[in-house]
């Protein structure tokens, strides 16, 4: 047994396998327990962004530091998760490095993202209707509520090809921020890994679908709000796209560049990298790519897979 | 602009209107296609499981 004991952060290859463990274990939890704990990651990443839009309202600042400041405070979000411990859908993105590694089945990593994704809903929505029923965006003169509309507006507006893009993005940042997370080896070393890629991806204006399940639905609360609307400087016309169907459609394009940038870009590129099986060489073709889609995870992988092709 | 530029901008733009849709729309589609046979295979299965113990049981 070694004695010795190390306070070096992982290097990147043992991090891939406690990414792949990590995934194969987040996939075996149980309902109840992944639901609660994606309903308390949309309620962390909620708090992130509501402390976002108090601090940047009326900061005083210039344009870049005021997106700074912002996006270092946004990182209290996924500080929570990753330190409190909750399941993030745009986190969880990285399991695919688990699904083609063939220990899990695609049908098992559906599972957890579709758990996820709508515990996310319900904690980023419960987190909306108490901010506003906590009448907090009445503060500074209504300039905090019109912060909040402004930023839901401005969401709601985006294209789908700019949706898709500042998705893929925000979530190769906040993907390398957990990936980051992987390496250290305590509280602090985990902090200090996501608090960069976070205000990185907020300063930049980047788009988290999770973060927009916070940030549309208030502006839709407070869409109603006249004293909100004439502080935000908007006319009813202005709002036409905040509805329901554009918080929709936002999703839609967000959740998709998501989904790309932290699955294929981030979790896809490292498994390349550290985990492909090495003995056969490369031995990544069309056959492999289509057993991952239709074969159950006995077949997938790799001593399966070489013993079936000899 | 010049004419690489124009270019290679329609070809990025078209990967992430169209393509990138694709790859996530497919695996997603998949995935849950997966999920429901999976579900579909255990309830199934779960009445001959649940029908197989009794008869141990009984046999005990």
């Amino acid at each position: 047994m070694s004695d010795h004991i190390s306070i070096d952060a992982f290097p990147p290859p043992e991090m891939a396998e406690r990414m792949e463990n990590a995934g194969v274990k987040k996939a075996g939890l149980d309902f109840w327990s992944m639901f609660m704990l994606a309903v308390l990651a949309g309620a962390f990443i909620a708090l992130g962004a509501e402390f976002f839009t108090l601090v940047i309202t009326d900061s005083g600042l210039g344009f870049g530091l005021t997106k700074l400041i912002g996006g270092l405070v946004f990182s209290l979000g996924l500080i929570l998760v990753v330190v409190a411990g909750a399941e993030l859908f745009t986190g969880n993105n990285l399991i695919v490095m688990a699904w083609v590694s063939g220990k899990l089945t695609l049908g098992q990593l559906m599972r957890n993202w579709v758990i996820v994704y709508l515990g996310n809903l319900v904690g980023s929505l419960s987190m909306a209707m108490l901010m506003y029923l906590s009448r907090q965006w009445a503060s500074a003169g209504y300039h905090v509520g019109a912060t909040a509309l402004n930023i839901a507006n401005a969401k709601v507006n985006l294209s789908f090809a700019e949706g898709v893009t500042r998705g893929i993005l925000c979530n190769i940042l906040v993907c390398l921020a957990v990936w980051l997370c992987a390496s250290g080896r305590s509280v602090v070393d985990k902090i200090l890994a996501v608090v960069f890629p976070i205000t990185a991806f907020v300063a930049s204006g980047f788009e988290h679908s999770i973060a927009n399940m916070y940030f549309i639905p208030m502006g839709l609360f407070l869409k109603g709000e006249p004293e909100v609307v004439a502080a935000a400087g908007q006319v009813a016309g202005d709002l036409a796209n905040l509805d329901l169907l554009g918080f929709v459609e936002n999703l839609v394009s967000v959740t998709t560049g998501n989904i790309f940038g932290g699955g294929f870009m981030v979790a896809a590129v490292y498994w390349f990298i550290y985990r492909r099986p090495r003995e056969t060489g490369i031995h990544f073709g069309i056959g492999q790519v289509l057993d991952l889609f239709l074969a159950p995870p006995a077949l997938t992988s790799p001593a399966e897979r070489e013993k079936r092709d000899t | 602009m010049s004419n690489w530029q124009h270019i290679l901008s329609i070809i990025f733009g078209l990967a992430v209107t169209i393509l990138v849709p694709v790859v996530v729309w497919t695996t997603l589609a998949a995935g849950l296609y997966q999920l429901a046979r999976d579900r579909i295979r255990r309830i199934r299965l779960a009445p001959r499981g649940s029908r197989g113990l009794a008869q141990s049981r009984q046999a005990s």
